[in-house]
């Protein structure tokens, strides 16, 4: 079942965020949305997950309404702004994670996948930001979603912990949503690179593509060095 | 939401703060002042059920707006009205802990018969206070709601009398609390006038709740 932006605007106040955002979302596909910081992806996730409603335009997430998928346990989703409970044990929000769905992995074996067996019993405020970003993954794929949102899932990762993120990821088979502003990330993991710029699709096709297009040097380049 | 709620009972009882400001500190002060009679173990668990039930949920929804705990759990299953009644409950259920132990010494030192039903009225009677912690976390993010709880707890021990010595308002629902308290442990029936009182606060703060609460 499809996921779907058709002709998407989002605007904060007079500022516009997105503008007539299209694109759609195959089964099975890791889609990488690319963009400067401030160009909308985050935007565009909060739409695609229901905590935003477009002013104009339809989001449609697994072929229904984005909040019904959400309800129903078959998205899964790290948040760029997602906390954690500083109180709680990784174990306890592990195991909160795997209650709150109703098709669910068992707590150790999300713990196992998320690479959190060594650290269950310590507190989130004693972990490091990559395990904490483990804990955040370990919650948004507890519930075997078919479908995962990433908002900027490495930006607190060193590469190593890069790698293993995504292989991780990869290991799930899911269909995929990230966002990210690193153009080496989108290049390596996506099946396919949407562009976006000031709130507009500039570029939609396979990372080869897009890295073809010299019409993008311009925005990839500014991206590239925002990166390092 | 049964697993939230214990998920958020299991995060409260972690909190040294919790547990020294609304566990330790009613203990203490009731063998303290545990000479001037039954009074002091009825106003000591009404401090107890009130800070309990303010600050318990209060708190952590204010944090977890602040955090970002919220919007991660808004793309989960969980839904918003299961989160709410998690949130009541957790409230509830952690004013236990401090009413149980500050009953238990009292009992321990002048041995009242009806301490079990002094126990229920406070976690009970405790409601207003949970509901307008809720509010108060809805309300502010972060540390602006510790703030304000604290200084809204110390406000409702004063006017209500259960600190001070005098009752400067009759009406405050601290003053409530403490009085069927004390009809229990004195063995009179329980007047009507401050169940009515209660009632009235726990639906002013239900309704306050009730209009904020989708805005968290």
């Amino acid at each position: 079942m499809e996921t779907r932006f058709d002709q998407v605007s989002y605007r904060y106040g007079s500022v516009p965020a997105l503008t007539g955002v299209s694109f759609t979302v195959p089964s099975g596909q890791t889609v990488a949305l690319l963009g400067a910081n401030g160009a909308g992806k985050s935007t565009a996730v909060d739409l695609l997950l229901g905590l935003k409603r477009p002013r104009s335009g339809s989001v449609t997430v697994l072929g229904g309404p984005p909040h019904d998928a959400v309800a129903a346990g078959r998205v899964g989703a790290l948040l760029q702004t997602g906390g954690l409970p500083t109180d709680s044990t990784v174990h306890e929000i592990v195991a909160l994670a795997c209650a709150l769905y109703g098709k669910r992995r068992t707590t150790a074996e999300v713990l196992d996948l998320a690479g959190l067996k060594e650290v269950r019993r310590r507190k989130v405020d004693a972990l490091s930001g990559g395990q904490k970003q483990r804990v955040r993954f370990a919650v948004a794929m507890a519930g075997e979603p078919e479908l995962l949102f990433l908002d900027e899932p490495t930006v607190a990762l060193d590469f190593k912990a890069r790698r293993q993120f995504w292989r991780s990821v990869k290991a799930l088979g899911n269909t995929v949503v990230f966002a990210t502003h690193y153009l080496d990330e989108a290049d390596e993991y996506a099946d396919r690179v949407i562009v976006i710029d000031k709130g507009q699709v500039i570029a939609d096709g396979s990372p080869a593509q897009v890295k073809g297009d010299k019409s993008l040097e311009h925005a990839l380049v500014a991206l590239t060095e925002g990166a390092e | 939401m049964i697993a939230y709620a214990k998920f958020e009972v299991l995060r409260t009882l972690h909190n040294v703060r919790y547990l020294v400001f609304v566990v330790v500190m009613p203990v203490v002060f009731e063998v303290i002042w545990m000479k001037q009679g039954p009074g002091v173990t009825a106003a000591m668990a009404v401090y107890a059920a009130t800070g309990a039930g303010l600050l318990g949920s209060g708190n952590t929804i204010a944090e977890d707006r602040a955090t970002g705990w919220l919007r991660q759990l808004r793309v989960t299953p969980l839904s918003d009205r299961a989160w709410l009644l998690g949130k009541i409950v957790q409230g509830l259920l952690t004013v236990i802990p401090g009413v149980l132990a500050v009953v238990l010494v009292g009992t321990f030192a002048m041995n009242f018969e009806r301490w079990p039903l002094l126990v229920a009225v406070a976690v009970v009677g405790s409601l207003p206070f949970v509901l307008i912690g809720v509010f108060a976390g809805t309300l502010f993010r972060g540390k602006t709601a510790v703030l304000a709880l604290s200084v809204l707890f110390f406000a409702l021990m004063f006017v209500g009398g259960v600190i001070g010595g005098e009752t400067i308002w009759s009406y405050a629902p601290t003053y409530s609390l403490m009085s069927l308290g004390q009809h229990v442990l004195a063995s009179q029936p329980i007047e009507a006038g401050p169940l009515l009182n209660l009632g009235a606060w726990t639906v002013l703060a239900a309704a306050a709740v009730l209009l904020r609460w989708r805005r968290a």
